[in-house]
């Protein structure tokens, strides 16, 4: 009998311990998207950030049972902001507004203007909370925006409901499209922040009122600090170089007409050669595979030397693209973005170590090194037919 | 006084009950005495009649129904009456009966009282002759029975549609039909102090390891009860634990997945009124297998299993991760599903658990009602049960839309398993899961989780464990596993099993 009492107890005692944390679903407040501003009020001391919480209104989004696509008159998102230093006690005033405390979980977007970008140590500051709390995701995309990042989060979107969620939808339009840069993972921008590589940070702007993915942020890696913004023409050398391009195409001017040559495949090869150390020398060979997507002229594409003379032409054209980015980086920006530190790091470890510190800083070595594009472009097919006019 | 009474009754039967059990040379006070045994019960029949030349009085007595009368007509009756040249002599009469003129293939001496009424009782009938202290028992076991049907419980698109029915001798028949091996071995119990039931342990001599027939046989003899109606009595008198969840004993309605069983090295055990038999020992493998995985080809066979494996999982676990992911982990759900199970929710007056509880319940009584009914209007509580009070249920925002998919699909996964006694044994299990989900989330599961493994890994089925052959494990049982390997390639015999004869076939090779 007294075994009896002792097991009870002990069940007894688990109920106790549950549940702790218990909050169902739909008394969480489900946060998509977050923008970072600087704060309209600066009151001397630590500066004052304006935070903006998207949260999702479930039932704005329309149930299952109103029949999938119905739209229901409720916005499916609501905005809140608020003014603080510190983002994690703005987040818990928050809760006090808010029916559902904000939930990070769903985080898919963080937004953060430029103003505060190009501020010193706020952008890294900003970020800490959102790589520390644990319920934060390390998927989370970063972007930056040209205008206030709270109305970014404004904008409506003509196809998903949330405006969040829509930077996702036209991110993955990469491989139609090279003047995309990869998406920013607040994952990777940790490891770029502690091992202090400079990086791109994808930018988004307003036109018309529409919201649009265009060009890219440059980061020194060291102060974290928006440097320079290149524009979507640059972004497509860039995926070249870094070879992390997943579809785009070039257009370009033949004696023939205007030409749009597809780029189904590229690949990029960095050798580095780091003999010298005043004279670092940096071999570019970038290949692509691709076809012809569109000609306004009407000769043959049937022609072995008519289509070597557009495998040249194709090959020149990406070349002064490359070339042209390159020059920018290391003329007027002053900053390796695309990753030749890390290249170094891994396959010249010992010279690394050596001119680390003056790479792009100090001595500045990068923006003195002699850098080579050698493009091989290849036109493949000339598409489903021939000639569409004579 | 009602204690009066039935001690009045009792003293008054025992001043009727005042007769010789043995047999005396007087038949009149023979069948006397069985009449004052049984009270003259009206389907007791006791023909008399006189034979020979000398007129010498007989009788048979049986019990009407229980035996063949045609049969009782055609070998008895006739076959005195038509005897010619009997001795007159009483004890030479009696010894030519026996030996010459009856044409029962069964036939026995009784030398009792006790004899007689147990050898009527169940279906035989005895002769008696005026003068002779020994009675013949002649087998005439017969009545109606039913026929053999299509197995009720276990009906497969492929396989033989025959199924065990309430007769034992039918069903030894149909085990017979399947092995028809000279070592194929029916040791006869007889069970229940009352009912006196026949109970066969049927194995293979040579394959089934012999310590386990000794063990099986061991229990069966501890049996100590008035009546086993169903063989469920002697499953639970023999299993090994009484408190786990889990089937330790397999039942089944199917000759072959019995003789199948058999030639694997386990023991199957017949009971007399009953159409289930029980096979020993049980893994929890084979729990989730179906004779039909064979009967098909390998690829499907695999296929179906591991279907069922995951049935399995779905039937014990998914109501308890719906629970556990929706009051404690919505960030592990896809973003655009927490919202809509958000949305679906936001009327919902109960927790999950509440809701999951309402659900689960609606479904167990849906599944007990429909089993009593007449299999059309079973049929209609499914229809009216799944679709009307489901549908009735989201829109008075009672429970939500995804619960009933959740419960639903539960529901089904656990009537994909072959065996409805591991399905209602995972339907338990669910419930304490979903309690463990609701009170620590994830972490709850996780915690029952190998709170059933350990349980399970502990659990024997008559010395085999009941983990095997996932834990101990056998490299070449898992060939029958989750997989079902093609057929010549299962060259062994469950090794689990140890039995004696360690292989199905030598070569595998079909060529040869």
């Amino acid at each position: 009998m007294n075994k009896l009492y002792l097991i009870l107890v002990c069940c007894l005692c688990l109920l106790l311990a549950g549940c702790w944390d218990e909050v169902n679903i739909e008394e969480r407040g489900f946060v998509i998207g977050i923008a970072i501003d600087m704060a309209e009020k600066q009151s001397g001391g630590n500066p004052e950030i304006t935070l903006t919480d998207q949260f999702v209104v479930p039932a704005g989004l329309g149930t299952p049972s109103e029949g999938g696509g119905h739209q229901s008159s409720q916005k499916p998102y609501t905005n809140l902001s608020l003014s603080g230093n510190s983002l994690f006690e703005i987040s818990r005033e928050m809760a006090l507004i808010q029916g559902n405390a904000p939930f990070y979980e769903h985080l898919k977007l963080i937004v953060v203007s430029e103003e505060l970008a190009r501020e010193p140590n706020i952008f890294a500051n900003s970020m800490d909370i959102l790589l520390r709390d644990p319920e934060m995701r390390r998927e989370t995309k970063v972007v930056i925006s040209d205008q206030k990042a709270k109305d970014i989060l404004e904008i409506k979107s003509p196809i998903e409901s949330l405006p969040a969620m829509h930077v996702e939808t036209v991110n993955e339009n990469r491989e139609k499209s090279g003047a995309l840069i990869q998406p920013l993972r607040i994952g990777n921008l940790n490891q770029y922040m502690l091992e202090k590589n400079n990086y791109l940070i994808p930018r988004v702007v307003s036109v018309d009122g529409k919201m649009m993915l265009k060009g890219a942020g440059v980061f020194d890696g060291d102060t974290n600090q928006l440097v320079d913004v290149i524009g979507e023409t640059d972004i497509v050398a860039i995926n070249l170089i870094t070879g992390d391009f997943k579809g785009g195409f070039i257009k370009f001017e033949s004696n023939d007409g205007l030409m749009i040559y597809e780029i189904k495949r590229a690949k990029s090869n960095i050798k580095i050669d780091t003999d010298e150390k005043d004279n670092i020398n940096i071999i570019i060979e970038i290949d692509t595979e691709g076809n012809i997507a569109e000609t306004f002229g009407d000769r043959s594409l049937l022609n072995k030397e008519y289509l070597d003379k557009l495998d040249e032409e194709i090959s020149q054209n990406v070349e002064r693209k490359t070339v042209n980015i390159i020059k920018k980086a290391q003329e007027e920006v002053g900053l390796d973005f695309f990753g030749f530190s890390e290249i170094m790091q891994e396959r010249h470890y010992k010279e690394w170590e050596k001119i680390k510190d003056n790479w792009d800083k100090g001595e500045k070595i990068f923006q003195h090194a002699t850098i080579d594009v050698k493009v091989n472009s290849n036109v493949r097919t000339s598409g489903t037919t021939d000639q569409t006019k004579d | 006084m009602l204690g009066r009474s039935f001690y009045w009754d009792k003293t008054k039967k025992n001043e009727e009950e005042n007769f010789s059990l043995e047999i005396g040379t007087n038949l009149t006070e023979n069948l006397k005495n069985v009449k004052k045994m049984l009270e003259d019960p009206s389907d007791l029949v006791i023909r008399e009649f006189n034979i020979g030349t000398a007129n010498h009085r007989t009788a048979i007595v049986y019990i009407d129904g229980i035996v063949d009368s045609v049969y009782i007509h055609d070998h008895i009756m006739e076959d005195l009456k038509t005897a010619s040249k009997l001795p007159d002599d009483k004890q030479k009469l009696f010894d030519v009966i026996r030996k010459e003129v009856i044409t029962v293939t069964g036939i026995e001496m009784g030398h009792s009282l006790d004899d007689v009424s147990n050898a009527i009782l169940s279906g035989n009938t005895v002769f008696y002759l005026d003068g002779v202290d020994q009675v013949l028992i002649m087998d005439t076991i017969g009545g109606e029975s039913r026929a053999i049907n299509e197995p009720q419980s276990e009906s497969l698109i492929r396989g033989s549609k025959e199924g065990f029915v309430e007769n034992i001798r039918t069903n030894t028949m149909l085990i017979r039909r399947y092995i028809a091996d000279s070592n194929l071995r029916f040791s006869t119990y007889k069970v229940g102090r009352r009912s006196k039931k026949d109970l066969v342990v049927a194995y293979v001599d040579g394959i089934v390891n012999p310590d386990m027939i000794d063990e099986v046989k061991r229990r069966l003899e501890t049996i100590d009860i008035d009546d086993a109606p169903e063989s469920g009595y002697i499953e639970q008198w023999i299993e090994d634990s009484f408190l786990s969840p889990f089937p330790q004993i397999l039942n089944t309605e199917r000759p072959d997945k019995a003789s199948e069983a058999m030639l694997q090295g386990k023991v199957v055990i017949l009971l007399d009124r009953t159409p289930f038999v029980l096979i020993a020992p049980a893994t929890f493998g084979s729990s989730l297998h179906s004779p039909e995985d064979y009967y098909w080809r390998w690829s499907l066979g695999t296929l179906i299993r591991m279907l069922r494996y995951l049935a399995a999982f779905i039937s014990v676990f998914l109501p308890a991760l719906y629970i556990a992911l929706v009051s404690y982990h919505p960030g592990l759900i896809p973003s655009d599903l927490a919202f809509s199970i958000a949305a679906s929710r936001d009327e919902v007056p109960f927790p999950p658990f509440v809701e999951a509880l309402i659900m689960t319940i609606t479904m167990e009584l849906l599944r007990e009602a429909g089993l009593r009914l007449p299999t059309a209007i079973g049929q209609t509580i499914g229809i009216v049960g799944g679709l009307v009070i489901g549908e009735a249920a989201v829109s008075a925002g009672i429970v939500s839309p995804v619960m009933v998919i959740v419960v639903a699909l539960n529901a089904i996964a656990s009537f994909a398993l072959p065996s409805y006694s591991i399905a209602i044994s995972f339907r338990i299990l669910q419930f304490g899961l979903m309690g463990a989900a609701a009170v620590f989330g994830l972490y709850g599961i996780i915690l029952s989780y190998i709170m059933i493994n350990i349980h399970i890994v502990n659990l024997m089925s008559f010395g085999v464990p009941y983990s095997t052959p996932f834990a101990p494990s056998f490299l070449s049982d898992w060939k029958d596993l989750v997989l079902r390997a093609p057929i010549a390639m299962v060259k062994k015999r469950p090794v689990y099993m140890q039995p004696d004869d360690k292989k199905f076939m030598d070569k595998g090779d079909r060529k040869q």
